[in-house]
C-alpha cells in the first residue's frame, strides 16, 4: 500500500506542499540525463565537441525560439522603464488653491492640501506604487500603510514582529518600487516584496520575502534601494542597493524565477568605491542620480559625469545655495521628464530638467515644506502632475505646473525602437559579443576580469563562466579574445588557441567544458599579436562526414590576410587545415571586422565582407567585387559615414555600424544596395561588437555592447535574399 | 576505461527502470547534496550499480524505487564523509564547493526546505520527502532510512503533527 491515499486533508495539503515545492526543482533535472553509456567506445577528445551533420538549419531543434524570441522582443520594446515613478493612473488632487504662476526667479507657491495624516511625526519614507496607491512607513509603529491617494484611507501591509514564513519582519527602514511590487527593506536586512492583487483597490496583496544570500553582509547602514527594470513583461528588475560599508552600489540582477537576487550576479556597480555614508536619495533611470551632502551628481557606467543641476534663480549667493536631500521624477525613462528635489536650505522644490539639469522653476509652501520626508510626484492622465510629499504626520499633495508644461528632452529620435540595457557590467572593458547557439542567449568577453559571460537575453541574468579544457593533458584557456557561436561556442583565447564547447545546462550554472582544435600544421604567418576576426560557417556539401560540418575564417593578426580553415581526419584525431587564404590589403588598412554568412554554402565564391578603412567591401574568389556600392545617401548634417562592425541576419541582410554618425544602416546581403537606417541613437556610441537575433517572426533585434552594457533594440525588417 | 557491460537480457527492462525513475532518484539526489552537479554524479552512479549489480544478480525482487533510493543515499553519504575527511588533510585536493548558482537560482525552495526545520527534525523532514516524493510505503521508507516500519509511521505521524502548529509552512 502507497501513502497517496490519505484521506486526512490536512495530510493530502502536507502532501501537496511538498509536490509542489519539489516541483521547483525539475527544472534541474538534466534534460540530456540519457541513458548511461554502455558499451559505447569513450569518444575522442575532439569528437567530443558537439557537432551537427551538413545541412542542419541553425534554427532546427529550437522549437521555443520563436516564443522566446518574442518574449524578448516584447520585453525590449517596453523595458527601459523605471519601475520607480511608473505612471498610473490617478486622477490629480483637486487643490485647495490653485497654484499660480510665478515669473523666473520666485518661487511658486504652492497650496497643498492633506491626502492623509498619521498620528505620528515620525513618517519616514513613502513611495508611489504602479497600482496607484502610496506606500508610507511610519516609524513610530514600526509599520508599512498602503494608503489611498483618492480617499486617503490606510493599511497596514507589514509591521515589525510579525512572522512569515518562518521569517520575523523587523523594523522597515527603506522603501522602494519595482515592476509591480513594493520593495521594503528593514532592520535586519530583509527585503520584502509586497505584491498588490490585480485589479484590486482596496489595498490587498502579497507579501512574501525576497532572498537576498548575502544581504547580511550590507551592514545597518544601507542608504537607498533602487530598481530598473530589465523584463517590463516579467515585471524583472535589478536591484541597487547603496551599502556605505562596501562603498559601493550593489547591483543584484534577478533570478530566473524573479523571487531571489543572486550573490553570483552581484556587481559594484561604481567604477571605484567611495564614501555612500551620507548619501540621502537615489534616482535610478539608466543613469544613477545621487543626492549626496546637498549635492545631485550623475553617474554613468559607474563614473560621476559632468552633468549638474543649475542654480535655480534666486539662489546666487550664501546662503541660499540649495542643499537638496530629495529627488523624485515625473517621468521614468532615461533623459527624459522632469527632475523634483527638495532644498532643504531654503524650505523649497525646484524643478529641474532632466536631460541637460537647467532649472526650470521652484515652488515653495511655506511650513508645508519645512520637514519633507519623502517625496513622489503623480502624473494623470491628461499629462498634469502633482507633487506629494511626507513632511511631520501627513502626506501633503499639489497640483504643479511649470510654464511650456512637462518638459522632455529626448535623445536623437531613433529609427528603430528605443534602446534598453539588456545587462550591465561593473566595466566599460567589454570587447565582444556573440549570439548563442540556443539563440536565446549571448556570450560576451569582459577584458576586465578576462572572463566570458553568458547573458540571458530574456531576463538579463548573466552567469560568468568557468572555462576549462574538457581533457587534463590540455594546456589551460588563456585570456578569451574571440567569440564565434554556430551550434557551439568558439573561443579564441590570448594564445591563438581554438577551443570549442557545448552550451546548456552546464554553462548556465557558470561552467563550460571545452575541447581544443589543433592545426595540423603551424600557421603561414605569425599569430603573435592575434588574429582580428573569426567567423564559424557551417559545412559543405560535398563533406557528409560529421568532421566537415564547420569551416573556420579568420582574419589575421596584421589584417591583410583572410584565412580558411577545414577541419580534417586522420584515424581519430580531428584537425584544423588552412585550404585557402587571400590577401586583401587592396584597402590599405587592416581589416577590422569580418562577417560571412553561416549557412553560405561556399563563403570563398559567394563573399566575405570585410570592413577596412572605414568602408566596406565584398571579397569573392579573393578579389574584391566591383559592382558592390555599400554607399548611403547622408543628409547635409551628418558626416561622412565611417564604418566599423557588421553583422548578419538570418534573411540575407546586412547591418553596419557607422561610428561617424552613430548610426546603423542595413543594407542588401545580395547586392549591397543601401536599404535604411535601422538604428539611430546615442546609445550605439562606442559599439565595440553587435549581432542580430532573428525571431520566428522574422522580426530582428540589434544587440551591441558599448561601454559596460549590452544593450538591445528591435529593428523591424530588412531586405534582400539569400547572399 | 572499463570493460562494456555484459547485461544481455536485462538493457531492455533496465532502460525501462532508467526512464521512470531517473527523475525520481535524480531529485532524491538533489535533496541529498544539493549541488546539481553532486547530484548527477550520485545519481549516474547509482545507476551505474543498478545496471552492474542486476546484470549480474537480476533485478531487486520488490520495486527498485526503493533499491535505488537507497544506493544513491549510501553514495551521497559516502561523499559526504569523504569530503569532511579531506578538509583535514593538509594541502588536501577537497572539491570546490560547486553549483553556487545552482542554489540560488531555486533557493526559494531551499528557504522552504529549511523552514521546515523549525517544526521538524532532519529526519522526519526526509521521511516526509520520501514519502510525498515518491509515495513510498513506510515499509520502503523503512528500508531506505534503516528504521522499522512503526518507527517510520510514527516519525510521520509526529512531523504532520508538528506541521498542524506551523500551517504557514505549507504556503
Amino acid at each position: 500500500m502507497t501513502n497517496n491515499l490519505a484521506t486526512d486533508p490536512f495530510e493530502s495539503e502536507v502532501r501537496a506542499a511538498f509536490r509542489r515545492h519539489l516541483a521547483t526543482l525539475d527544472p534541474l533535472i538534466p534534460t540530456n540525463f540519457g541513458q548511461p553509456e554502455i558499451d559505447r567506445p569513450a569518444p575522442d577528445r575532439v569528437a567530443a565537441a558537439p557537432r551537427v551533420r551538413r545541412g542542419r538549419s541553425l534554427r532546427s531543434g529550437t522549437a521555443g525560439l520563436g516564443a522566446a524570441a518574442g518574449l524578448v522582443l516584447v520585453a525590449l520594446i517596453a523595458s527601459g522603464l523605471l519601475l520607480r515613478g511608473t505612471r498610473p493612473a490617478v486622477a490629480s488632487p483637486s487643490p485647495l488653491v490653485p497654484a499660480s504662476g510665478a515669473p523666473t526667479g520666485q518661487a511658486t507657491v504652492l497650496s497643498p492640501r492633506v491626502v492623509a495624516s498619521f498620528g505620528s511625526d515620525d513618517l519616514q519614507s513613502a513611495v508611489l506604487s504602479p497600482d496607484g496607491a502610496a506606500y508610507v512607513i511610519d516609524s513610530t509603529v514600526s509599520t508599512v500603510y498602503w494608503l489611498s491617494l483618492q480617499t486617503g484611507a490606510k493599511l497596514p501591509i507589514l509591521r515589525a514582529g510579525m512572522e512569515l514564513a518562518g521569517s520575523v519582519v523587523g523594523n522597515p527602514r527603506v522603501l522602494a518600487t519595482g515592476g509591480q511590487d513594493v520593495l521594503i527593506l528593514d532592520d535586519a536586512n530583509s527585503l520584502w516584496r509586497w505584491r498588490p492583487a490585480d485589479t484590486d483597490k482596496t489595498g490587498r496583496g502579497a507579501l512574501v520575502k525576497l532572498a537576498i544570500p548575502d544581504s547580511v553582509n550590507w551592514g545597518s547602514g544601507v542608504r537607498a534601494l533602487g530598481t530598473f527594470i530589465i523584463n517590463a513583461q516579467l515585471g524583472m528588475y535589478n536591484l541597487y542597493v547603496v551599502v556605505p560599508s562596501a562603498g559601493q552600489i550593489l547591483k543584484y540582477p534577478p533570478a530566473a524565477d524573479g523571487n531571489s537576487f543572486p550573490t553570483a550576479g552581484r556587481a559594484n556597480w561604481l567604477a571605484v568605491s567611495q564614501d555612500l555614508s551620507t548619501i540621502d536619495d537615489m534616482y535610478v533611470d539608466g543613469h544613477i542620480f545621487l543626492v549626496d551632502r546637498g549635492k545631485i551628481t550623475r553617474h554613468s557606467l559607474g563614473q560621476a559625469d559632468s552633468w549638474a543641476p543649475a542654480l535655480p534663480a534666486g539662489s546666487a549667493a550664501e546662503p541660499n545655495d540649495p542643499y537638496y536631500t530629495h529627488l523624485a521624477a515625473d517621468d521614468p525613462s532615461q533623459d527624459r521628464g522632469t527632475f523634483y528635489a527638495y532644498d532643504r536650505n531654503n524650505k523649497q522644490v525646484v524643478a529641474i530638467r532632466k536631460a541637460d539639469g537647467s532649472s526650470i522653476g521652484t515652488y515653495g509652501a511655506s511650513a508645508a515644506l519645512n520637514d519633507l520626508r519623502a517625496m513622489f510626484v503623480v502624473t494623470a492622465e491628461d499629462g498634469s502632475a502633482s507633487l506629494y510629499w511626507l513632511n511631520g504626520g501627513e502626506l501633503l499633495a499639489a497640483p504643479i505646473r511649470h510654464a511650456g508644461g512637462v518638459p522632455t528632452a529626448s535623445p536623437s529620435p531613433s529609427v528603430g525602437s528605443e534602446p534598453s540595457v539588456v545587462a550591465s557590467f561593473g566595466t566599460d572593458e567589454l570587447s565582444q559579443a556573440a549570439l548563442g547557439p540556443d539563440r536565446a542567449s549571448a556570450y560576451v568577453i569582459d577584458t576586465t576580469v578576462n572572463k566570458i559571460y553568458r547573458v540571458d537575453l530574456e531576463t538579463g541574468v548573466k552567469v560568468a563562466l568557468d572555462v576549462s579544457p574538457d581533457n587534463p593533458s590540455a594546456p589551460p584557456v588563456g585570456r578569451p579574445r574571440l567569440l564565434g557561436s554556430l551550434n557551439y561556442l568558439l573561443i579564441v583565447d590570448s594564445n591563438n588557441r581554438f577551443w570549442v564547447g557545448p552550451t546548456g545546462n552546464r554553462d548556465k550554472a557558470g561552467s563550460l567544458s571545452v575541447s581544443q582544435l589543433t592545426f595540423d600544421a603551424p600557421p603561414s604567418f605569425s599569430w603573435g599579436t592575434g588574429v582580428r576576426s573569426v567567423c564559424v560557417v557551417s559545412g559543405h556539401p560535398a563533406d557528409d562526414s560529421e568532421a566537415g560540418a564547420f569551416d573556420y575564417y579568420v582574419a589575421s593578426p596584421a589584417g591583410v590576410e583572410v584565412i580558411k580553415y577545414a577541419p580534417v581526419t586522420a584515424g581519430q584525431t580531428v584537425s584544423l587545415h588552412m585550404t585557402h587564404g587571400f590577401d586583401v590589403n587592396q584597402q590599405s588598412a587592416p581589416i577590422d571586422d569580418m562577417y560571412v554568412y553561416s549557412q553560405s554554402v561556399d563563403p570563398l565564391r559567394s563573399g566575405i565582407f570585410l570592413v577596412q578603412g572605414g568602408e566596406i567591401s565584398l571579397y569573392q574568389s579573393g578579389k574584391p567585387a566591383p559592382q558592390w556600392t555599400f554607399s548611403r545617401p547622408i543628409s547635409s548634417s551628418e558626416q561622412a559615414p565611417y564604418y566599423t562592425v557588421v553583422a548578419g541576419d538570418d534573411l540575407g541582410a546586412l547591418f553596419a555600424y557607422d561610428r561617424a554618425n552613430k548610426q546603423v544602416a542595413v543594407f542588401s546581403g545580395a547586392d549591397g544596395s543601401y536599404v535604411r537606417a535601422a538604428l539611430s541613437s546615442p546609445a550605439l556610441d562606442g559599439l565595440s561588437s553587435m549581432f542580430v537575433a532573428t525571431g520566428m517572426d522574422q522580426a530582428r533585434t540589434l544587440y551591441w555592447i558599448t561601454g559596460g552594457k549590452l544593450m538591445g533594440a528591435l529593428i523591424s525588417g530588412g531586405s534582400g535574399g539569400a547572399p | 576505461m572499463s570493460e562494456p557491460l555484459e547485461v544481455g537480457n536485462q538493457t531492455e527492462e533496465f532502460s525501462a527502470v532508467y526512464a521512470r525513475l531517473h527523475c525520481d532518484v535524480f531529485r532524491y539526489c538533489l535533496v541529498l547534496t544539493r549541488s546539481v552537479e553532486d547530484a548527477e554524479d550520485v545519481a549516474g552512479e547509482t545507476f551505474e550499480r543498478a545496471l552492474r549489480a542486476w546484470s549480474k544478480d537480476g533485478a531487486p525482487s520488490a520495486l527498485p524505487l526503493p533499491w535505488l533510493l537507497l544506493t544513491a543515499r549510501r553514495i551521497a553519504i559516502d561523499r559526504a564523509r569523504r569530503r569532511r575527511l579531506l578538509r583535514w588533510l593538509p594541502l588536501s585536493a577537497a572539491p570546490r564547493s560547486t553549483s553556487v548558482a545552482f542554489d540560488q537560482d531555486r533557493i526559494d525552495f531551499w528557504l522552504w526546505f529549511d523552514s521546515l526545520s523549525t517544526a521538524l527534525t532532519p529526519r522526519q523532514r526526509e521521511v516526509l520527502l520520501l514519502r510525498y516524493q515518491s509515495d513510498l510505503t513506510d515499509a520502503e521508507i523503512g528500508r531506505i532510512l534503516g528504521l522499522s516500519e512503526p518507527g517510520v509511521r510514527s516519525l510521520a505521524s509526529r512531523a504532520v503533527s508538528s506541521l498542524r502548529q506551523h500551517p504557514e509552512l505549507l504556503r
